[in-house]
């Protein structure tokens, strides 16, 4: 089990790597996460976990009060945490006003900490038994007990659960997992494979616990009782969610602000006016920024943002596999091999983005070396190898006077539309005949969730373990994704679940580089474009807040303004 | 007078029938995913649910029946419920028109006296350096697209004055500091247009004016100039000018929809973009309905205040 | 009966014959009075040339990446590379097709089909005249943007949709003024005389009041023409007019955003120049004709 933590340490500087803006402040946090770095390595893996104490990066004495304003770019189809339309925004929105019984670090990447649960031990590799602080209250002053944590676990694993949120409730329903609560503060996950990633899972902000009783009464997109930091006072479709602090907070005295603002800034440009005018504490958390949106906002605010790189996750295209034309694993691996990714890294992601399938900065030894990337079909350059095997493949399809026709659509997010604008000119170059359309984010949310779209664009989030992270890229997401072939469910799904519960990091490593380069020579429904690391702006004042992975959200629990 | 106002009342009214009716069959006529947009939080869309939801909006039923229950709603001031916000859309209505309204009130409080004024400056010094400003100005306040000069002005505003007016809306009475900021720019953009287009009206209406024998007599007599531009030649110049006014606060709806989307203002206007993207058809067609009311209302107040202004117009009503 | 019909011809042939001078004096005449109006024409007609000659004009295809993204403007690229590196010259040029179609073709249908309705309106008057004006008031209580974003929304976002929402927009209004010009040329008394000379409806309204309406009609038009240019580009800019990945003005400034035009001014502010010489173009074209052909007329 020790190969989960080793990952952290070495990928702390290049995920969080703090860019230099030219001012004196970045040199502070630098000292500052150095000391985070220190810590690292003997934390994240305890089967006790150290108590969530002072934080090593924000020196100097929280401040109480004032309010932290955040923006989000768009609104979500439902507030219902357990479901994968959620994904991205949505978990940020919620992930502040629900808990967890783990949560992912704000300090140390990757660095599972205690959130409800004050300790956890796991008496065998099947077994796990999470301790909950005493007295934890709803937002609503009632009580929360053990028996309601199971109550959403039994939710995110029954059948319909698994169904809208594949990659958490899927991944428990997969690994048999079940619950109880043998007394009102202790909660009994057992499984029926060893889960050693399971205190990770349960710390994404998809596998946090909304009140049953509002569950029951599918009320989640009107109440909103949890047992997070921040109660949620109002939310405005369209306009913005206004949080205040949770005075039952189980961490007495946090959070320390008074309140917590959101507000919707569709277009980028009032985003980052609005940023550079420090009007906003923090911008880019999901999606990240790109170095030129970065750059109007230091020309502006200079010393006064303090900027930071994110892993975001893999870029990918996915197709329906349940319609044609990519019902049909000729088009499917000749549109892979007609992706030009260089194109695409230096047309829509400035260079942010590294070609292949892990991202390297992310997932370090797992992912494929760049040697190993160039190598791979359909990211060979120059590209004439991989365009004369579209041509042969689409051919052979039937499709030899005209290329095949389909539907491209992204959400009306700038990075998804600008990707699908290259993704959709390097296809039309090789033959297909995309027809492009950007659509209101949240309605494509539906979209492609009810298979309503031939080819899409997502960027999911990574996770902690890289081979969840595989799983995740290649098996879930829009359900239409599945290849249902054997010879593909034995080499992806199945290998993964495999590699999943191996405990030799080097097994583990092969097993992982065999998927993804298994997946770029053969049919598969998610095209891979590359890891996507971009920018996240905070302002000097809002101290202990750096980048958490995405999966967990902007929860700002340790977050405080110093003014 | 009455009767002026009561035919134009009257006609008002078969207008906004006439209006209710094109919305509606425009709406039903497309071929949008409205069942996803109305279905979005489902974590599964079935067949069966959008018969029900079919069922539930009446579309099963044929055209006549459903304009006969959307007269009814309508009668009964039930706009129904939005799919993008979930909740009824008089009420996301009667939420987000002040801001809409502050800005067209806004743009148009800055607009008539300004054009007016630049309008008669330009009449009475023709020719002069001020004269081609104002027309200058004026022709490109007319050309230049709303949307050009508020990204133009929201970047000079960052890159030379390091300022951004405050993106989160305050209301007019609980901060009107901040409320004022915010509005301030928006309004002058959508200002612009309709300034440009009073100033021209007035200056060719005022060359005409300043012709006639009234005038000439009036300046004759040794009226001092201020007194005969005011009294005599402005009050007659204005009819028109008025007239122009109602035509423009249509304009100022369509200016207000890019405005409210650049400045992060969330009024009617943002909402009708969220409407259109989201295939959100109860929202988009009360919007539009309520647009028509609102437009339909200020044209009838200012036509009878152009009847009272110039007798000739209400004279022919008889 | 015979000489007449041949005097009438004879007539008519020298009346075209003549027509031809005519109408040279009066662009001549024009040409003097009008010079600002006549540098706008010019405008216009370079404009609808690099539209209808855009294949041949434009260096690059309008989808393609042919450079590096940002290149500033230069020997290789005059006006620079936008942020996927294509060509913002040959996308000026691409872009001027979809201005230049909707706001030609859309205003030209929706004032002929508009014009056409408030005529025969003001010339029948009666009942046909009662339901014209009230489907003109009932339509034109809708502001025009407002109109083409509903009729974008719902029939979906496509260039014959922005094209069908700028027709319609302009219905209305040119009825309406078309339908003032014909009830007054209709009671004025040249017309009383062929009428009582037993010229039918046709003659009268295809001698009499369409050559009358025409020029007040052409002077709508060419404003129309401005106004429906910008409703696209808006459109476009909103994100619901014509296809994303297709070159248009609004596009093209929807697309760049504020963060380049920081650094890159060149991606925004070229279809920002191209929009406003269009526009302006057909605006003061519109009002030079005004001025020449009637001075008193005001739409």
């Amino acid at each position: 089990m020790e190969n989960y933590s080793e990952r952290s340490a070495a990928s702390y500087w290049s995920r969080r790597r703090l860019l230099k803006t030219g001012a004196l402040g970045t040199v502070g946090l630098g000292a500052a996460a150095l000391i985070g770095c220190s810590n690292s390595g003997t934390s994240s893996n305890a089967t006790k976990a150290p108590a969530t104490g002072g934080s090593p990066v924000a020196a100097g004495q929280p401040k109480k009060g004032g309010t932290i304003r955040a923006v989000y770019n768009y609104d979500v189809p439902t507030l219902d945490i357990h479901n994968s339309a959620t994904a991205g925004q949505g978990v940020t929105i919620m992930g502040s006003v629900y808990a967890g019984l783990t949560r992912f670090s704000w300090e140390v990447p990757w660095k599972v900490d205690i959130d409800l649960a004050q300790s956890w031990t796991t008496p065998d590799p099947l077994q796990w038994v999470f301790k909950l602080h005493n007295g934890i209250k709803y937002h609503d002053g009632s009580d929360l007990k053990a028996e309601d944590i199971v109550y959403n676990l039994k939710r995110l694993t029954s059948p319909d659960g698994a169904k809208a949120s594949p990659a958490i409730g899927g991944q428990f329903a997969k690994i048999g997992l079940t619950a109880e609560a043998p007394d009102a503060t202790t909660v009994v996950i057992k499984t029926k494979v060893p889960a050693p990633y399971l205190a990770a899972t349960l710390a994404r902000s998809g596998a946090r616990f909304m009140k049953p009783d509002v569950i029951e009464r599918k009320a989640f997109d009107k109440e909103f009782i949890g047992a997070g930091p921040w109660k949620l006072d109002r939310h405005e479709r369209g306009t913005g969610f206004f949080y205040s602090r949770n005075p039952n907070f189980y961490l007495t005295g946090k959070p320390y602000a008074d309140k917590l603002e959101r507000r919707l800034i569709t277009d980028v440009p009032p985003e980052l006016s609005a940023m550079a005018t420090l009007q906003v504490h923090t911008i880019g958390s999901f999606p990240a920024l790109l170095p030129s949106q970065i750059a109007t906002v230091t020309k502006q605010a200079g010393d006064k943002v303090v900027v930071s790189e994110i892993a975001n996750g893999t870029s990918r295209m996915f197709v329906n596999v349940d319609r044609a034309p990519f019902n049909d694993k000729r088009v499917r691996l000749a549109a892979h091999l007609a992706m030009d990714r260089p194109d695409i890294v230096k047309r829509s992601y400035e260079g942010a983005l590294t070609p292949g399938v892990l991202d390297p900065r992310d997932s370090g030894d797992y992912a494929l070396t760049k040697d190993e990337v160039a190598a791979l079909p359909g990211f060979r350059t120059p590209k004439d190898q991989d365009l004369a095997e579209v041509k042969k493949l689409l051919a052979a399809a039937g499709f030899t006077s005209e290329g095949p026709k389909f539907t491209l659509i992204a959400r009306r997010t700038s990075l998804y539309v600008e990707a699908c604008t290259v993704v959709a000119d390097n296809l039309t170059k090789a033959g297909f005949k995309p027809e492009f359309t950007a659509v209101e984010s949240s309605l494509g949310v539906t979209r492609q969730i009810q298979g309503e779209y031939d080819m899409g664009t997502v960027l999911p989030a990574a996770d902690e373990d890289p081979i969840l992270s595989l799983l995740n890229l290649l098996a879930n997401g829009a359900n239409h994704t599945g290849v249902k072939d054997a010879d593909y469910v034995k080499n992806v799904p199945e290998k993964l679940q495999a590699a999943l519960i191996m405990t030799n990091k080097a097994e583990r490593i092969q097993a992982a580089k065999d998927v993804q380069k298994y997946v770029s020579t053969t049919d598969s429904s998610v095209m891979s474009l590359g890891g996507y690391t971009g920018f996240v702006v905070n302002a000097k004042v809002l101290k202990g807040n750096y980048p958490a992975p995405t999966t967990s959200g902007e929860a700002f629990y340790d977050a405080w303004l110093d003014a | 007078m009455a009767r002026l106002v009561l035919r134009r009342f009257l006609s008002s009214i078969v207008a906004l029938v006439l209006l209710a009716v094109v919305v509606f069959s425009l709406l039903r006529a497309s071929p949008g995913s409205f069942a996803y947009a109305a279905l979005a939080s489902e974590p599964r869309i079935t067949e069966e649910m959008v018969k029900n939801l079919e069922r539930q909006y009446g579309l099963d039923q044929p055209i006549v029946v459903q304009l006969g229950r959307f007269a009814r709603e309508l009668s009964s001031g039930d706009l129904g419920n939005s799919f993008y916000f979930r909740s009824p859309v008089s009420e996301i209505i009667a939420a987000r028109m002040r801001i809409t309204i502050e800005l067209m009130t806004g743009a148009l409080l800055l607009a008539i006296p300004a054009g007016i004024l630049l309008g008669v400056i330009s009449a009475t010094r023709r020719n002069s350096l001020i004269d081609y400003a104002a027309r200058g100005m004026a022709i490109t306040g007319i050309c230049t697209p709303q949307f050009v000069l508020g990204i133009i002005v929201l970047f000079v505003l960052l890159r030379f004055f390091n300022y951004s007016p405050p993106f989160s809306y305050a209301s007019l009475f609980e901060d009107p500091w901040t409320n004022l900021q915010q509005f301030l720019w928006p309004v002058i953009i959508l200002a612009l247009g309709p300034t440009a287009a009073i100033s021209r009206l007035t200056r060719s209406q005022m060359l005409e004016v300043l012709r006639e024998d009234y005038v000439r007599t009036a300046t004759a007599k040794g009226l001092p100039p201020r007194v005969v531009i005011l009294r005599h030649a402005l009050r007659n110049a204005l009819p028109p000018v008025v007239a122009l006014i109602a035509s423009t606060v249509g304009t100022l709806i369509g200016g207000a929809v890019v405005v409210e989307r650049l400045f992060s203002l969330p009024g009617m206007g943002m909402a009708l973009i969220s409407g259109v993207a989201y295939y959100d058809y109860p929202l988009v067609q009360g919007i539009v309905l309520f647009v028509g009311l609102g437009f339909v209302v200020v044209s009838l107040a200012l036509d009878i205040f152009v009847g009272w202004l110039d007798p000739r117009i209400r004279d022919a009503a008889r | 009966m015979t000489t007449s019909t041949q005097a009438k011809g004879a007539s008519d042939a020298s009346a075209g014959a003549a027509a031809i001078p005519a109408a040279r004096s009066a662009i001549v005449k024009f040409m003097k009075r009008q010079p600002a109006g006549t540098a706008c024409f010019l405008v216009i007609v370079a404009w609808s040339l690099v539209a209808i000659f855009a294949p041949f004009l434009a260096p690059h295809p309008q989808k393609e990446f042919v450079g590096n993204p940002f290149v500033p403007p230069g020997s290789q690229f005059p006006l620079g590379t936008d942020q996927f590196g294509r060509d913002v010259f040959s996308r000026i040029i691409w872009g001027a097709r979809v201005s230049m179609y909707v706001g030609v073709f859309g205003a030209f249908s929706g004032v002929t089909i508009g014009a056409s309705i408030g005529i025969i309106a003001g010339y029948v008057r009666g009942a046909v005249d009662v339901v014209v004006v009230r489907m003109i008031d009932g339509l034109q209580s809708i502001p025009a943007l407002v109109f083409a974003l509903v009729i974008v929304g719902s029939f979906g976002a496509s260039l014959q949709n922005v094209l069908l929402g700028i027709v319609i927009i302009y219905i209305p209004t040119s009825a309406r003024i078309a339908r003032i010009l014909a009830q007054s040329i209709g009671s004025r008394p040249f017309v009383e005389a062929a009428r009582s000379c037993g010229a039918g409806p046709f003659r009268i309204l295809a001698l009499h009041i369409v050559p009358n309406v025409f020029p007040p009609m052409l002077v709508m038009y060419s404003l129309a023409v401005g106004g429906a240019i910008v409703v696209e580009a808006t459109l476009s800019f909103l994100g619901v007019g014509i296809p994303a990945d297709v070159a248009s003005w609004g596009g093209m400034i929807q697309a760049s955003g504020i963060q380049t035009l920081a650094s890159s001014w060149w991606i925004m502010l070229a279809p920002g120049a191209a929009i406003a010489s269009a526009v302006y173009s057909f605006n003061l074209f519109g009002d030079a004709l005004r001025d020449q052909l009637d001075p008193r007329l005001r739409v």
